[in-house]
């Protein structure tokens, strides 16, 4: 079988976000601009990123996602999340490390309706003819910055997008939700990825190291957060410890 | 319908100091008693860095072993990949040739262009190209099997007027096939005149019946890429034949769900690199995508694993759809005895094929006093 992780749990539990409820309705944001970028990252690193519940993919890898978009349901939202690529039983999905949000409201609804673990500070997406720029701030000062560089148009299919597992405390104790948002490409484009400044501590992992970068992605998407319906145990490895949302 | 095995070369965790030569071992062991009981041919694959789930980075060694210690099995690439950061097409053309001499002309020859960015990324390929330089392949190996010289000015290499030696000793040359693992790939197949090599599991019968039926109805207007047409259609099962259907569906669910799991490991290009060139995400997602119907013993229909009767009926049904072959994988990560595997393979053999007009030319084998 794969390696597991070997995530402390009790610490990462500590840091989760507490979501009242799993009763959540969709909620659907339109003409979001999503930033998507792929690297492979340090290998045994990763091993002890993730919960038992889940392992890396071959090779392992680190998803960086930022959306904005000027208003929704819930308000402007803007948001950088730091992913590691992972699998939960055979299912692609993405452990969220952290998610920088600018907005508190927008911060609030993603953490109590779906599990995001979000962290303040500044979240800005610069779209040029020749790059898309995501500069992320924190508190003490910038913690990522990264490009996608010759932009070159894709057609909405050639995206794929993959969803979350995001570890929060619910009604049901500490569980890995699964989000898997739709994403309806308007346009898009890809381009090739550089990471000019990257503090994975900021985010709640200091050892995540990107080593490899594979290719980004910007696109104009309506984006539909969904209802929740299926959680897993973080310590229990697929297909025990799945628990479906009636 | 003829049948043959399928040699992923799985390694289970931890992989302790001689798994893999284990590993290889049973794999040989199988091909040696598959060659007795009648198995048509043997396929082994090519994948790279791929852990756990496929330690068959050189298939031509292992081949040439299999084909050295065999008969009458054919011995496949399934598949040489056609990308020029994992082979040259000359050398393709040498290693097939090759193996089709030492073989005394038993080489079948599958192509195909990866799908896993493990594999296209470790050697720095460019997801973009594969399916053109798959395209060029494999319109260059027949003619460097055919002809005395060779030269060519194309789009992923070029060289200059050489003998590419040595030559194959079937015919116009080896039989050539293609890894239909993407909807549509059979159709590109026919285009060309290539056998349809399905290295899809899981796929409903209904869904391969109609693929078949297209790949049929499209060959027949083909621009064969060789010297004729290869209009045949594989398909790849796993493979668990006991007398107590419990058993089997318990072992053979057990190692097929393993083979998926560790495949779902993988890094599917279209997961990380955005392409027109990569529209499916792999091995998983596509068979969870498909309803299957599941009978009492909790064997999906089209899975060949049970006993003999209810094998017979499944490949009865594989047979209607049009399938002319199937393949078989007989193990995952040594997760099955060899004792049972072989125990497997020759129950099939004394039960099942011979429902379809295969008997083996060493029947001793079937007892257990092969050599």
């Amino acid at each position: 079988m794969p390696l597991f992780g070997t995530l402390e749990l009790a610490g990462a539990a500590a840091a989760a976000p507490v979501m009242p409820s799993l009763d959540t309705a969709p909620l659907l944001v339109e003409e979001a601009t999503v930033v998507q970028a792929a690297y492979e990252i340090d290998s045994v690193a990763t091993q002890s990123s993730l919960p038992s519940a889940l392992h890396a993919t071959n090779p392992p890898t680190l998803s960086l996602m930022a959306m904005r978009v000027a208003d929704s349901p819930i308000g402007p939202i803007s948001m950088a999340e730091v992913r590691i690529g992972c699998r939960c039983g055979g299912v692609p999905r993405n452990f969220l490390v952290g998610a920088i949000v600018a907005e508190a409201a927008a911060a609030e609804a993603l953490s109590s309706r779906w599990g995001y673990r979000c962290l303040p500070g500044t979240v800005a997406i610069s779209v040029r003819a020749d790059r898309t720029e995501v500069v992320v701030g924190a508190e003490h000062g910038e913690v990522l910055r990264f490009s996608l560089m010759d932009p070159r148009p894709l057609a909405a299919a050639d995206v794929w997008y993959g969803g979350n597992v995001n570890l929060a405390s619910t009604p049901r104790g500490v569980r890995l939700v699964h989000v898997e948002p739709t994403i309806t490409i308007r346009r898009a484009d890809r381009g090739t990825t550089r990471i000019d400044h990257f503090d994975p501590g900021a985010f709640g992992d200091p050892l995540i190291r990107a080593t490899h970068p594979i290719l980004a992605s910007v696109a104009v998407a309506d984006v539909t957060f969904p209802a929740l319906k299926v959680l897993n145990q973080p310590d229990v490895p697929p297909p025990l410890g799945v628990e479906l949302i009636e | 319908m003829k049948f043959g095995v399928f040699f992923e070369l799985s390694v289970p965790r931890p992989f302790t100091p001689g798994i893999e030569k284990q590993v290889y071992d049973h794999a040989l062991e199988q091909a040696r008693l598959a060659d007795q009981l009648g198995f048509d041919q043997l396929w082994a694959v090519e994948h790279h860095f791929l852990e756990e789930y496929s330690h068959c980075s050189s298939p031509e060694i292992f081949l040439t072993a299999c084909a050295m210690s065999t008969k009458h099995i054919r011995v496949g690439f399934g598949i040489a990949t056609c990308v020029p950061q994992y082979s040259h097409p000359v050398r393709i053309a040498e290693r097939t040739a090759t193996l089709d001499i030492i073989s005394n002309g038993r080489v079948e020859v599958g192509t195909g262009r990866s799908g896993t960015w493990t594999e296209l990324g470790g050697l720095g390929a460019d997801p973009d190209e594969t399916k053109a330089t798959w395209d060029e392949y494999v319109r260059v190996l027949p003619k460097m099997w055919m002809q005395e010289r060779f030269s060519w000015s194309g789009r992923s290499f070029s060289m200059p007027e050489r003998a590419i030696i040595p030559k194959p000793v079937q015919k116009p040359h080896p039989p050539m096939w293609v890894a239909c693992t993407s909807p549509g790939t059979e159709l590109e197949a026919a285009d060309r005149g290539l056998g349809a090599l399905g290295v899809t599991l899981g796929t409903t019968i209904d869904v391969q019946e109609k693929h078949a039926a297209e790949y049929r109805r499209r060959i027949q207007q083909c621009d064969p890429v060789g010297a004729f047409v290869n209009e045949q259609v594989n398909n790849l099962g796993f493979l668990f034949c006991h007398e107590d259907v419990s058993y089997a569906a318990e072992t053979g669910n057990r190692f097929a769900n393993l083979f998926g799991y560790l495949g779902g490991s993988n890094l599917s290009a279209r997961q990380v690199y955005p392409t027109p060139s990569y529209h499916t995400e792999g091995l998983l997602p596509a068979l969870r995508a498909q309803p299957v119907a599941i009978d009492e013993h909790g064997i999906a229909e089209s899975r060949t694993i049970g006993d003999p009767d209810r094998l017979i009926r499944v490949i009865k049904r594989w047979e209607s759809a049009g399938i002319d072959r199937i393949n078989f994988i007989l193990n995952t990560a040594e997760s099955v005895p060899q004792q049972e595997v072989l125990d497997s393979m020759r129950l099939f053999a004394r039960e099942v094929m011979p429902a379809f007009g295969v008997f083996p030319p060493e029947p001793a084998a079937i007892a257990g006093e092969e050599g």
